[in-house]
Parts: C-alpha cells; sequence; structure tokens
C-alpha cells in the first residue's frame, strides 16, 4: 500500500471553475477529447457536452450511452430522444450506443457487460484526453466504465489524461425515483473477494450511501453480505439545506439502529459537493482497518453508492485505488416527479471535474520522486 | 420497536441459529418433501424444488444445512425442536435420531450468470460455473461440518472405482482436496469478474483443470468430539438458481442430472424461472429431451398441491404456529405475555348500530313489496333461513346477515317462479327449484353487508392465512400490519385485541400498498388486470339475488383456448407467466364446474386483489370469459 493515499493531491473543480478551466486548458490546440456521457431523460445530460463542445469544436469525438430498461414510460423515451438528438448536435463526431442493462431474455443484469463491451469499441489511439461525464449514467454502467477507461489510460502512459465530470443537482437527484430490481449484483469489475467461499468469516466494513426512498434496496444488499458485518453509512452534508442529513437520519431510522444496529459514532458525513471529502473518508478507514487485521485476518470494505452523483465519485476512486467491492441494486425504472424537476433552479446545478491521470500526476510524481531522491543521497 | 413480522425467518439468521430456529415452522418440509423421501427419491436423482418468491425455498435449504441440523440434533429438548426433528426424519435427513445428510445451501447469485456474457462457447461457460459449485460445494461442507468439531474431523468418502479422478480433485487427503477447491474457486471467480474477458488461451489453468468432486465424493467421515465415527451423505443445494440464463440452467442441469453423480443435489428455482409453457402447464420439455422426470429428476412444486382444501388446512396450522413464533420475538408483546396471535384478533363482527339494522330492515320490506312477495312466502323463506341459522352454531348470523339472506332469497325465488305468476297468477306461486339457505348464501349476505354497509368481512387468522396464497412471506407481510396496530394500542394503554372492523380496514390497505409497491416485470398491466377482474367479479358478486353465493374471484377461460395460448410467445402469456410466478394470480386449469364435461382454466385473483377488493376467499367462483378479455384487461384495450 502507498503510504499516502494516490489521490491525497488531487485536482478539483467546482461550478465556475469547472468552465475556466475547460476554456483555459481545451482550448489548447495539441487536445483531442473523447467524451463517454449518458444519453437519457435526465436533464442534465448535454450541460457538460454543451460545455466541451463549445471549446473543443471537431477536437472532440464521444459515445453516448443509452441505457436501455424494459417498458419504459413514454415521457421517458421521448425526453431520451431528445436529448440523445441534441447531444449528436452538439458533437457531430459521435455515435449513441444502445445497452441493455437488463438482458431481454430473462432479466439478468447484463449493462455492465455490454458498455464495457461498447466501449472497447473505441480507440483512444490520438486521444489525449477522456472524459467520463457521469451526470445521466447509472452506477451499474458508469462504475465500470470509468474503470476500463482508467486502466486503459493509466496502461497506455501519461497520456491520455483521465477526467471525470459531473453536473450535480441533488434536488432533482431527489425528484427522479428508481424502481429497484430484486436482485443484488456486484458492479462489474469492482467484484472483490467477499463472495468467495474463504472469505465469508471474514470481517467487513459497508459503507452504504443514504439517500431518500433507497431504503428497501440498501435493506436487500445488508441481507446479502455475509458474515460479520459493521455498517458505517454515508451521510451528505448540504451546504444549501442543512438539514438534509437530519431528514436522512430520520427515514432511515428504523434501518440504522435496529435492522443494522448503528452505532451513531460510525455515522460518515460527507460533504455533499466534494468528492475528495468521501474519498479521503474512506481512504482513512480502509488504511485503519486493513491495518487493524493486517497479518491476522483478511478484512474488506464494501461500498454501495446512491443517489448523490458528487458522492459517488468519491467512492468510485477509493474503489479503484483499493479494489474495494461495490454492490448495488439495479434499476428496473425510473419514476420522475417532473412537476418538481421542472420547478428546480439552474443555478442550483453544480459542476464538478476531478482529474484522475495523467500530467499533473505524472510531474508530481516525478519532483515527490526527486525529493525522495535527495532524502536519500 | 421493530416489528418481527416485517422480516423473514432467514433475516434472524445474521443474529444467531437459536433466533432462526425459533421462528421457523417445518411443516413444508413434511408437507412437500415427505411423498419423495419415502419413494427414495430425494438424495439419489436431481430434485428441482419450484416456488414462488416467499415460498420458503431459502428458509428450507438453510434449515437442511448440516450445522444447522446439528444444532436442532444437539438441543432436541428445546420447545420448538421437537417438531423440527420430526419433520427431519419424515424427509430422512435423521434416521433413529442421528443424522444421515450434511446440507450445504450455496446461493446462485448474479455472479454464476455473469459467466454466461464472457464470449466462450458454451461448453466452457458451463464447466467454469460446474468447477465454481463444486469447489464452493465442498468448502462450505466442510465449514459447515468443522465448526463444531475441528479441522482435522472431516474426511470425504471417494468412490472406489474412481481413483483417477480422485486425483483431479487432489487425492483422498481432505487437506489436500480443500486447498485444490480454494484454488479452483478463486481462478474461476477470477474469470468471471473480469472487467475485460480473458481470451481463452489466457484463463488461469486452475480454473480448466479438470475438478469433479461431485463425480468422486460419495459420502462424508465426521469425528465426533467422543471420537465416535460415521459417515453422512452431502447433499447440495442450489439456491435461487433461476438467476441462470435459460440455456446456461438447462446445461448445469443436464450435467447433473448424471446417475455418475452420488452427491445429493437439490436445484431451487422461482416459478417464473420456468419457461412459460411449463410454469403454466406440466412437465419441462424445454431442459432435454433425454431427460426424464421421474426417472432422472423430480420437481417439487411448493404451491400446487393436488388436495387444495388439504393444503388450505395444512398452511393454516403452519401459520398459526409461525404467528405465535413471530410474537414471541416481539418484547413489547413478550413482556407482557400475550403469546397467542390469533386471540388477538377479534372473530366476531362488530354488531351493526340499531339504527342500520332497522334501515336494512325496511328495504327488505320495501324489496318484499317490489317483487310482489306474500306475506306467507316471506314467512316461509324466514323459516328456511330459522333453519340454517338453528344448525350454524357459533357462525356469524346475527339479525342483519338474517335479513341481508332474506333480501337474497327473495330475489332467487323471484327469478324462480314464472313472471305472470306474480303479477296476474296466483298469490304465492311455488318456485320452479326450492329455495334453500345455506352457508352460501349467509356469505353471499355478509359481502352485500361489506359492500352496503361496510360490515367487517375479512377478519381472523384463516382469513388472513387464506390470504395469502400459500406463501409464507405475504402472510408475514399481512399479519405485520395488524401487529402494529396492536403495539400501538399496547403502547395507548389499550389492550391490543384488534376489533374485525379494524381488522377488515388494515388487512385491504396493507393488500393495497402490497399491490402498489410491486415492481416486478409487467407490474403496471398486472395492476390493470387485477383490477379489471376485481370489478367484474365485485359486480357479479353483488348481484341482489347472489347467484354464486359467496360471489366471484376468479374469471375462467376455456381449457382449449388456454392450451392454444400456453406454448405461445405472447405478451399475455409472459405476462401471466409473472402474476402467477408473483402470487398475483393462481393459476387453476382443468376446473370442471359442477361435474359437467366442460373444462375451464381457472385465473383466481391472489389474496391482496381479494382483499383489496373485498371479494370472497372462497374458492370457485369464477366468470366465464375469453383470451381476448384477459388481454383487453391489462393493455386497457377496447
Amino acid at each position: 500500500m502507498r503510504p499516502t493515499p494516490r489521490w491525497q493531491r488531487c485536482i478539483v473543480h467546482h461550478d465556475r471553475e469547472v468552465s475556466e478551466f475547460a476554456r483555459n486548458y481545451f482550448m489548447q490546440q495539441d487536445r483531442t477529447c473523447l467524451l463517454v456521457a449518458g444519453a437519457g431523460f435526465d436533464l442534465r445530460s448535454s450541460d457538460i457536452a454543451g460545455i466541451l463542445a463549445e471549446v473543443l469544436g471537431s477536437r472532440i469525438r464521444a459515445l453516448f450511452i443509452r441505457e436501455r430498461r424494459p417498458s419504459p414510460a413514454h415521457d421517458l423515451l421521448r425526453r431520451g430522444d431528445a436529448h440523445a438528438q441534441l447531444l449528436a448536435r452538439l458533437v457531430p463526431n459521435s455515435r449513441v450506443a444502445d445497452v441493455e442493462v437488463l438482458s431481454r431474455e430473462d432479466r439478468a443484469v447484463i449493462g455492465g457487460h455490454r458498455a464495457v463491451q461498447e466501449i472497447r469499441r473505441d480507440s483512444l489511439s490520438g486521444i489525449t484526453d477522456v472524459i467520463l461525464d457521469m451526470s445521466a449514467l447509472s452506477v451499474g454502467i458508469s462504475f465500470p466504465i470509468a474503470r476500463y477507461l482508467y486502466e486503459a489510460c493509466r496502461h497506455t502512459g501519461i497520456e491520455p489524461n483521465f477526467h471525470v465530470m459531473v453536473a450535480s443537482h441533488p434536488r432533482l437527484d431527489a425528484a427522479i425515483a428508481s424502481i429497484p430490481y430484486d436482485v443484488v449484483d456486484p458492479v462489474r469489475g469492482f467484484s472483490g473477494r467477499i463472495d468467495l467461499e474463504e472469505c465469508e468469516q471474514e470481517p467487513k466494513i459497508w459503507l452504504p450511501h443514504l439517500s431518500l426512498g433507497r431504503g428497501s434496496a440498501l435493506q436487500l444488499i445488508r441481507d446479502k453480505i455475509r458474515g460479520p458485518v459493521d455498517v458505517c453509512p454515508v451521510v451528505p452534508l448540504s451546504q444549501r439545506a442543512p438539514r438534509t442529513a437530519d431528514r436522512l437520519i430520520a427515514s432511515f431510522e428504523s434501518e440504522l439502529y435496529q435492522e443494522w444496529d448503528v452505532d451513531p459514532r460510525n455515522l460518515v458525513y460527507a460533504i455533499e459537493d466534494d468528492p475528495l471529502d468521501l474519498y479521503r473518508t474512506i481512504s482513512s478507514i480502509y488504511r485503519r482497518y486493513t491495518g487493524v487485521f493486517s497479518g491476522v485476518i483478511d478484512s474488506h470494505v464494501v461500498l454501495s453508492p446512491s443517489g448523490s452523483k458528487v458522492l459517488a465519485i468519491g467512492g468510485l476512486m477509493a474503489a479503484l485505488e483499493y479494489d474495494l467491492p461495490v454492490r448495488y441494486v439495479e434499476a428496473v425504472g425510473y419514476e420522475v416527479n417532473w412537476p418538481a424537476a421542472g420547478e428546480l433552479e439552474s443555478d442550483e446545478k453544480r459542476l464538478v471535474h476531478v482529474w484522475l491521470h495523467g500530467l499533473p500526476y505524472a510531474e508530481m510524481n516525478g519532483q515527490m520522486n526527486a525529493v525522495a531522491t535527495e532524502v536519500a543521497a | 420497536m421493530a416489528n418481527p413480522f416485517e422480516k423473514r425467518a432467514t433475516e434472524y439468521l445474521r443474529d444467531d441459529e437459536a433466533g432462526f430456529l425459533s421462528l421457523i415452522s417445518p411443516e413444508p418440509l413434511r408437507s412437500y418433501f415427505q411423498a419423495e423421501a419415502g419413494r427414495g427419491q430425494l438424495y439419489n436423482i436431481l430434485v428441482r424444488v419450484i416456488g414462488t418468491p416467499g415460498s420458503g425455498k431459502t428458509t428450507m435449504a438453510t434449515l437442511l444445512e448440516a450445522q444447522m441440523v446439528e444444532t436442532v440434533l444437539a438441543e432436541r429438548e428445546k420447545e420448538d425442536h421437537g417438531e423440527i426433528v420430526k419433520a427431519l426424519e419424515a424427509c430422512g435427513v435423521v434416521e433413529k435420531g442421528l443424522q444421515r445428510i450434511a446440507g450445504v445451501r450455496l446461493p446462485m447469485e448474479g455472479e454464476y450468470r455473469d459467466f454466461w456474457e464472457l464470449p466462450y462457447d458454451e461448453n466452457l461457460k458451463t464447466k467454469l460455473i460446474l468447477a465454481l459449485i463444486q469447489s464452493r460445494a465442498v468448502l462450505g461442507l466442510a465449514r459447515n461440518l468443522q465448526r463444531k468439531r475441528g479441522r482435522t474431523s472431516v474426511e470425504f468418502v471417494p468412490r472406489s472405482d474412481a481413483t483417477a479422478a480422485l486425483e483431479e480433485i487432489g487425492g483422498a487427503d481432505a487437506k489436500r482436496i480443500l486447498e485444490r477447491a480454494r484454488e479452483v474457486e478463486r481462478a474461476v471467480y477470477q474469470v468471471g469478474a473480469s472487467l475485460v474477458p480473458f481470451t481463452e488461451d489466457s484463463i488461469p489453468r486452475a480454473a480448466i483443470r479438470p475438478f469433479r468432486p461431485f463425480d468422486v465424493i460419495e459420502g462424508v467421515r465426521v469425528v465426533e468430539v467422543d471420537g465416535t465415527k460415521s459417515i453422512l451423505k452431502p447433499l447440495v443445494i442450489l439456491d435461487d438458481a433461476h438467476t441462470l440464463a435459460p440455456r446456461q440452467f438447462a446445461l448445469m442441469f443436464r450435467d447433473l442430472a448424471r446417475r455418475e453423480i452420488r452427491v445429493a443435489r437439490w436445484i431451487m428455482m422461482r416459478l417464473d424461472a420456468l419457461p412459460p409453457s411449463t410454469a403454466l402447464g406440466e412437465g419441462d420439455g424445454e431442459l432435454a429431451p433425454e431427460l426424464k422426470p421421474g426417472r432422472d429428476y423430480v420437481d417439487i412444486f411448493l404451491q400446487r398441491a393436488e388436495d387444495r382444501n388439504k393444503s388450505r388446512t395444512v398452511f393454516r396450522s403452519m401459520t398459526r404456529s409461525m404467528a405465535d413464533r413471530y410474537l414471541r420475538r416481539h418484547p413489547v408483546f413478550d413482556r407482557r405475555q400475550y403469546r397467542g396471535f390469533e386471540t388477538l384478533l377479534s372473530s366476531e363482527p362488530d354488531n351493526l348500530p340499531e339504527q342500520t339494522v332497522a334501515r336494512i330492515k325496511d328495504d327488505v320490506a320495501r324489496t318484499q313489496e317490489r317483487l310482489r312477495i306474500a306475506p306467507a312466502r316471506r314467512e316461509l323463506l324466514e323459516n328456511e333461513i330459522d333453519r340454517y341459522v338453528q344448525g350454524a352454531q357459533g357462525r356469524d348470523v346475527g339479525p342483519e346477515v338474517q335479513l341481508a339472506m332474506l333480501s337474497i332469497l327473495m330475489h332467487r325465488y323471484a327469478k324462480r317462479v314464472p313472471q305472470q305468476s306474480l303479477f296476474f297468477g296466483e298469490e304465492n306461486p311455488d318456485p320452479r327449484q326450492a329455495i334453500v339457505a345455506d352457508s352460501g348464501v349467509a356469505d353471499g349476505g355478509r359481502l352485500h353487508l361489506r359492500h352496503s354497509h361496510n360490515r367487517a368481512f375479512h377478519y381472523g387468522l384463516n382469513a388472513i392465512s387464506d390470504a395469502s396464497s400459500e406463501n409464507a412471506e405475504l402472510f408475514l407481510h399481512l399479519a405485520a400490519a395488524l401487529v402494529d396496530r396492536m403495539e400501538a394500542r399496547i403502547i395507548n394503554g389499550d389492550p391490543p385485541l384488534l376489533s374485525a372492523r379494524h381488522q377488515d380496514k388494515i388487512l385491504g390497505d396493507r393488500a393495497r400498498q402490497i399491490i402498489q409497491n410491486w415492481n416486478f416485470p409487467f407490474a403496471p398491466n398486472i395492476r390493470n388486470l387485477l383490477g379489471a377482474m376485481a370489478r367484474e367479479c365485485l359486480e357479479e358478486s353483488l348481484k341482489s339475488n347472489a347467484p354464486l353465493d359467496s360471489g366471484a374471484n376468479a374469471i375462467g377461460i376455456p381449457q382449449e383456448e388456454f392450451e392454444s395460448i400456453r406454448t405461445s410467445e405472447s405478451e399475455l402469456v409472459q405476462l401471466l407467466h409473472f402474476a402467477i410466478a408473483y402470487n398475483a394470480i393462481i393459476l387453476r386449469p382443468n376446473y370442471r364446474q359442477g361435474g359437467q364435461d366442460k373444462r375451464w382454466c381457472l385465473f383466481e385473483l391472489g389474496g391482496p386483489a381479494i382483499l383489496a377488493n373485498s371479494l370472497t376467499l372462497k374458492r370457485g367462483g369464477f366468470l366465464e370469459k375469453r383470451a381476448a378479455d384477459l388481454l383487453r384487461y391489462a393493455w386497457l384495450r377496447q
């Protein structure tokens, strides 16, 4: 294990900084980008693509993923079509790939497999920057893609750079209710080892991200994690709506204190708009936990992201670094409270950009290596 | 306090085995497995156990795990364990008080299905999952048996004629077999979980080297703490096998059905995983033509009893014992010594207020006048009702029920005399057919009163049990709502006893909530279908002469029409498939009405739809329809 978390020092931009970064960085004519994003009913589908297309012009190509679920509502389908057309206009050098989230044959969860198959069709040759926009992608799709792209970029070298972006809107997330499936799946690429027979009795810490309306799905996950489990629920702290955490805890009261037997000291508070905050917390939990059991028994930290996309990035970063298992319940469909979604203020929207791999880290590592060599000398 | 009824028995396993054992009712083991055990099939050929979600498959599989059986036998003097031991003996797991079978349950989670997505030929994919299953079975079995005895206490007993295969699994030494199983599990798991699939030639060798312990092992020798030795037959239970892709399942099934395998193996799966033609009928022709049910495998359906009345009675007794066990887990009730769930449910409907009864009486008088029924005829009908009431001791036959029965009999009478007789003919003509008051008429009267005067209709433990469609989880969901209300009453300082009116309302509300929360495939269309079926059944049930006595709760289509759609791939068949698999509808094929030749296929409303619409729970009343009507109901087509 590295002495410090990989992204202890990490390049992150928020809101206006994201647009400024895009203008300054992608304006350089030697930048050529591959954008991977969702083309769904989500109102945020085109926000990031719009910003990038404006700066990059013909230097961007894109893969837009259309998540297909059985029997979608007509209005969702109509909006998805409209967003796909808009995205294709914004980025002419693009393709829209339909990804079946559930198998037509037997409704097995196959979205992660299919998404990786799609992404493998696109070569990274000649690309300097790969950008994953997680705004309109579900966890079951965005996490496997992120892992594939991250590993592919790292494998290639310092470039391509790998960025993750998201247009976050917690109240919009709350207006979108997912209808959970009745099976728990590992997110593709994030299976970990917890399902191995030999790991059954090994201690586990489970970090479910609490969000309204996801109680039954999280309960399902809890029931499937075998062996001794400590639950450390992740509770978002919101600057805009400070009572959110209290409301969440109240709505999860029965799960927290009766079903999962959570020690109140185990609640993990994470700043809603800052993926690094959660990433650092998970890193520290993982490091301490594995340290305690080191040499005695293997231990596991299990993640279950739900709700906020920004926090999902924090979980993703920790899962990538420590190869953590991620368990989730796929959505079989969505119901959107359109009147509530329509009333949302656009200035509540938050943009986040996290630079996960590439030039800055090469330079940073280079400097650190130089310092280390100097100290050693 | 969390309501224990909201949890399934297996969820208590997280806490302790004793908690689990104190909750489960072993009755299903006897009901569904005893007969096959008697035929000697259970542990010799492949067994497929099929049930709806919540029918208790996992609970049964968990109970049969070696460590659980050991716990039961070690503490057989405990209050609840005696019945469990008897049930285990009935299905051959225990013989003369000694464990004979060592079970291990393998949950077939989505990771097995993932192999089907890999870009290999289907033989390789099947080989991989079989290796994963067998390695986990060996490891699980050892873990189960070593828990109380220690690591050196378990030895695998190989077949004498399997020398070559024995080497493949690591030899005769248990330690080496377990090491090899661990190595295989890790390697195969790595292949299945990889983000980018391995190319065929880069698959780790440990994953594809032959490893078939099921072909080699025929027993497990265990050494007890006191030094005694015994040989147990391994039983591998693949739980939730419906997660596999259909073709993947068929290939695995074909392999496990081989007669050379000496390990007992059961596959547990949901009804909806069967092909629609099989789920809606009989025999599974899609598995493999060479496999014959009864010879190569046995199907055990957890809810397809031949004698439905008997199975309802058995389920009632199971739910009674289950409810009491769950109630004991609730500290609020336990502290106050409330031990019997049934005693907390009033079995008498609340009397209607006197003014209401007077209004009903006036209505009946008006009906008599409108139908021109002579006072002497009314008296005869009242005498007939009196005769029934005298014989119906202890049943709900209060004054309002008698009046409702009288109204029904008057309408029947009016229909059974020639029209002209009433208007121009004799004063009090005799009907063409005798007018009889019986339990059907009484039920019809009660149903009318439910809808006209909101008189309680569904109450008491038997009603909850019957409304559960023989599904333990559904029973717990329905009972949980009542327990919540009882708890609130206790906390407010009131006695927990719930009146019939309260029970009726709570059950109706919970049933509507259950239906609203369905999220399985075609759920919106199934809600439409049930809504339309319930409306039509209600309309028929509320006819003034109650032609179907207690009313209708099903629709029937001609059996030959059902046969013609059953094997099709139509959306309707898929919809029915899921509706049946999730207990929204109960299928009753080949129903003959009153000894007639014509056969009907009945689609009975499931318990929640019956409760939500206050229909009868009695079976048999149905409306004659066509398949096209089902389609129209489900897709709201004209």
